[in-house]
């Protein structure tokens, strides 16, 4: 099975909210969508599953041109960002919603139960279960169609922070083990990049990256796929020569030919702390936050008036010292 | 301890206004209840054996008939309405609520006319030479005319469930493989179905209340029974005993509807509505299924009246059409007014009150008017008159607004209540801290801030007052006619055009408040 989203593009009223994107995932593999709000994931993934139709371009299933086809004739899995449970049926009603009355056989729902989790719940109703039973509800009643596509919009949005990590955690075990072919939707890219085979990430109806979360991580191409995953450590920079980049914290050997004005971005674990003056950046500590098992330091310079912001583990330096940090200049991605 | 000069505030004067009003309020309804216990005539026998079963038979005919016809008009369309993209559709959300505005008597005389001898109907089938009896003055017809006028309220409860019922609910049917079709007798409709049944009880209540169509079409029901017992016999034990048996059935519709809302069962979802609406293949279809109800429920009897009211104009004795509104004016205005300031004195006082679960059924006692028919309020209230007076013969124009008030009470009542809701308890709790008193709040505060649903209380209030027929027959003084009972009386003698003027005015009456049901609906 193979499924193709060629060169779709959508508009709704004087916003173009998809431009000319084009996806392709094989049999199997899991597939992520990520991106700032707005950027157009949830409108490409209504698209695939025939929930909106696109302007133009077309969806392939197989090589077969499913455009057009009724969502109830795709037999995509859906499960929505709310849930949507029928809040009239139970847990059970639920699951077998969408299988008739025929088919049903003790056996298969036995084994939706048993995968997703749900043993000794069957008979309660959506409003007696904690979110993550609902969440599994919602996978169980959507894998009961034997879907060709699981289809997981932000799985994790309505979950309280609490919970959040346990479930996914929970859910993501859960998709690995089911080895159906898998399209998750995520604002978060730490959701995301956990488990994907394939990383898309999305800007303003267009694809900014696309790739293994791994390579997406290590060389996003923009400071917007690098914010995507989180604190990155930002230094502004000057063009010295061909293979200088000077910053407000000391010069960097770089070898580029970009403009005068650069952008250098870091991942923090990369940084190493040192007060050894070997290092070429330099810094003083204008500001120390305790945040439980680690530090968050402020640091800043004479003849600057940026900062940057560094997580590390609990150190003995404090406010006013000087630090000297160890920037591996492989590591480093230049943004104009 | 009492602290110096520092008043644990019992509202004891707000309390004693609304107990008052409570009690004057429910006195006609408890007469009727209270006095089935002692019921003194020999007429009871006859009317069991002999008319009972009729009644009974005939209004569940007519019950059953309205009910089934205005579910299907009312659900689908408001189903097409909310889920599918169609050629007018935005219209539609509006003008399926017109019919609303006719009462069921007055379409019951257009349709007559419709189809009379002289209807054009009749005219039509003898120019192609055929000649057809068409009889509508029977069951069928009668559930016709009602249901062509009162399914909106089906439409419009409907309507507003299937709104704030979540839209993902209908995609995630439709993913996992289910029809349209499916999707709604699975899950929209039994999830829509409190809503649904809130909008039916109206519609029976409708027909328990009506007098006009079926004694025009001469069926007689338990409203026909209640009017001849009182007006014909005067023997108010039977119409009591009758009353009593359409207040048992009511009670107990609403006792379903009760439970029906406790067992509602709500989704978490937030409603999205702006789901996609999608494009049938046969569109047009849908734009036939409901541009029907309003082509007959609206276009052709406004259209027969107007005809009628183009022969009849030069006939109208104009001053006397405007001594007919102008009663009605009155009636409604005075109605109105009277609903509304006892209901902020209501609403008012339980605002001031603590709340528990008795406070909270007691506001909701003023409401049962509304659910009683009018026949049987007004019976109420001559059993009242009677113990005022024992040697009156006839009431004044004072019984007939009592009356109105009554029956009309939870109108005005509702809408004040769901007002007063909106305003933060913390304003009252402001203007006491800057030292004014609850009088003084309510005048500067609370009615300035309500205005606008104190004006729609009006207009509702007056409207349904304009309509009403069954009450205002019983109730009015000698000789005292208003737009409605005009109307009505002229249909009874054979002169339904000369009935036109005066239905056409109470139409466009109502047309108003119809319009701004439509926008409440639409800020939800």
């Amino acid at each position: 099975m193979k499924l193709n989203v060629n060169h779709i593009s959508k508009r709704f009223g004087n916003t173009e909210v998809l431009k000319d994107v084009s996806i392709e995932i094989q049999s199997g593999e899991i597939l992520s969508l990520t991106g700032e709000s707005g950027c157009g994931k949830s409108t490409l993934l209504r698209i695939i599953s025939g929930l909106e139709t696109p302007d133009s371009g077309s969806i392939s299933l197989d090589g077969e041109d499913i455009t057009n086809w009724k969502p109830e004739h795709r037999n995509f899995g859906f499960v929505f960002q709310n849930l949507s449970l029928f809040p009239h049926l139970s847990v059970k009603e639920n699951i077998l919603y969408a299988i008739g009355k025929k088919e049903r056989n003790p056996d298969r729902l036995g084994e939706l139960i048993s995968k997703t989790g749900l043993d000794g719940l069957t008979n309660r109703y959506p409003h007696e279960l904690s979110g993550g039973q609902q969440q599994r509800v919602a996978i169980a009643r959507a894998l009961a169609i034997n879907p060709r596509i699981l289809i997981l919009d932000e799985p994790f949005s309505s979950l309280d922070e609490l919970l959040k990590a346990k479930i996914r955690e929970e859910i993501f075990d859960l998709l690995k083990s089911l080895g159906i072919t898998t399209i998750l939707v995520s604002h978060q890219a730490t959701d995301a990049f956990l488990i994907s085979d394939k990383l898309v990430v999305m800007k303003k109806g267009e694809i900014q990256q696309y790739g293994k979360p791994s390579e997406v991580y290590q060389n996003p191409i923009s400071p917007y796929v690098s914010d995507l995953f989180g604190a990155s450590v930002i230094f502004k920079g000057k063009n010295v020569s061909a293979n200088m980049v000077s910053t407000d914290f000391g010069s960097l050997k770089l070898e580029n030919n970009r403009n005068d004005t650069l952008q250098l971005f870091v991942r923090p674990e990369k940084i190493e702390i040192t007060n050894s003056e070997d290092y070429n950046l330099s810094g003083r500590v204008v500001k120390k936050e305790f945040k439980g098992p680690h530090d968050v330091l402020k640091i800043g310079n004479e003849n600057s008036s940026e900062f940057i912001s560094l997580e590390t583990e609990r150190c003995s330096i404090e406010v006013g010292d000087k630090i000297y940090l160890r920037v591996p200049e492989n590591d480093i991605q230049i943004f104009e | 301890m009492k602290l110096a000069g520092i008043k644990i505030p019992n509202h004891l004067s707000w309390r004693l206004a609304a107990l008052a009003i409570l009690v004057i309020i429910l006195l006609p309804i408890v007469l009727v209840a209270s006095r089935s216990f002692m019921l003194e005539t020999d007429n009871i026998g006859h009317i069991s054996s002999n008319l009972l079963p009729l009644y009974l038979s005939n209004t569940a005919i007519l019950v059953l008939g309205t009910s089934f016809v205005t579910l299907i008009l009312g659900v689908s369309t408001a189903w097409f309405v909310t889920v599918y993209e169609f050629p007018f559709r935005k219209v539609f959300e509006w003008v399926l609520i017109l019919p609303l505005s006719i009462p069921t008597f007055i379409n019951a005389i257009a349709y007559v006319g419709l189809t009379d001898y002289a209807g054009p109907i009749r005219i039509f089938f003898r120019w192609i030479d055929l000649d057809i009896y068409l009889d509508i003055m029977n069951h069928t017809g009668a559930i016709m005319v009602m249901s062509l006028v009162l399914y909106p309220y089906v439409y419009i409860t409907s309507r507003s469930a299937f709104l704030l019922q979540s839209g993902s609910l209908i995609e995630v049917s439709r993913s996992l493989g289910q029809s349209m079709f499916k999707t709604f007798s699975r899950v929209v409709f039994p999830l829509a179905w409190p809503a649904i049944f809130a909008g039916l009880i109206l519609v029976i209540m409708e027909v328990l209340n009506d007098y006009g169509v079926v004694s025009y079409y001469g069926i007689p029901t338990f409203t026909v029974g209640i009017f001849r017992s009182w007006l014909a016999l005067g023997d108010l034990s039977t119409a009591i005993f009758l009353s009593m048996i359409v207040l048992t059935f009511v009670v107990i519709l609403l006792a379903l509807e009760f439970r029906f809302s406790q067992k509602k069962k709500v989704s978490n979802d937030k409603p999205d509505a702006v789901f996609a609406r999608s494009i049938p293949k046969r569109k047009w279809l849908i734009f036939l299924i409901c541009f029907l109800p309003f082509l007959f429920g609206f276009i052709i009897p406004v259209c027969q009246l107007l005809w009628w009211f183009y022969l009849a104009y030069s006939h109208d004795v104009w001053l006397h059409l405007i001594r007919l509104a102008g009663n009605t004016a009155i009636l409604g205005a005075l109605s109105s007014l009277f609903i509304v300031i006892l209901s902020i004195i209501l609403v008012y006082t339980f605002r001031l009150s603590k709340s528990n679960g008795l406070k909270r059924g007691i506001a909701k006692l003023p409401m049962l008017g509304y659910a009683m028919p009018g026949a049987v309020i007004a019976i109420g209230v001559v059993a009242m008159v009677l113990l005022i007076n024992p040697n009156l013969i006839y009431s004044g124009i004072a019984a007939l607004i009592f009356g109105y008030t009554v029956r009309f009470f939870a109108v005005g009542y509702g809408s004040i209540e769901s007002g007063f809701d909106k305003i933060s308890p913390q304003i009252d709790d402001a203007a006491r801290s800057l030292g004014s008193d609850t009088f003084r709040n309510l005048i500067k505060i609370h009615i300035p801030i309500l205005k606008p649903v104190l004006i729609g209380s009006l207009i509702m209030v007056f409207v349904d007052v304009a309509k009403e027929l069954p009450l205002t027959l019983i109730l009015r003084p000698f000789n005292y006619e208003t737009l409605a009972t005009n109307a009505f009386q002229y249909a009874k003698d054979e002169m339904a055009p000369r009935a036109a003027s005066s239905s056409l005015l109470i139409i466009f009456a109502s047309a108003f408040p119809v319009y701004y049901l439509n926008q409440i609906l639409h800020r939800k």
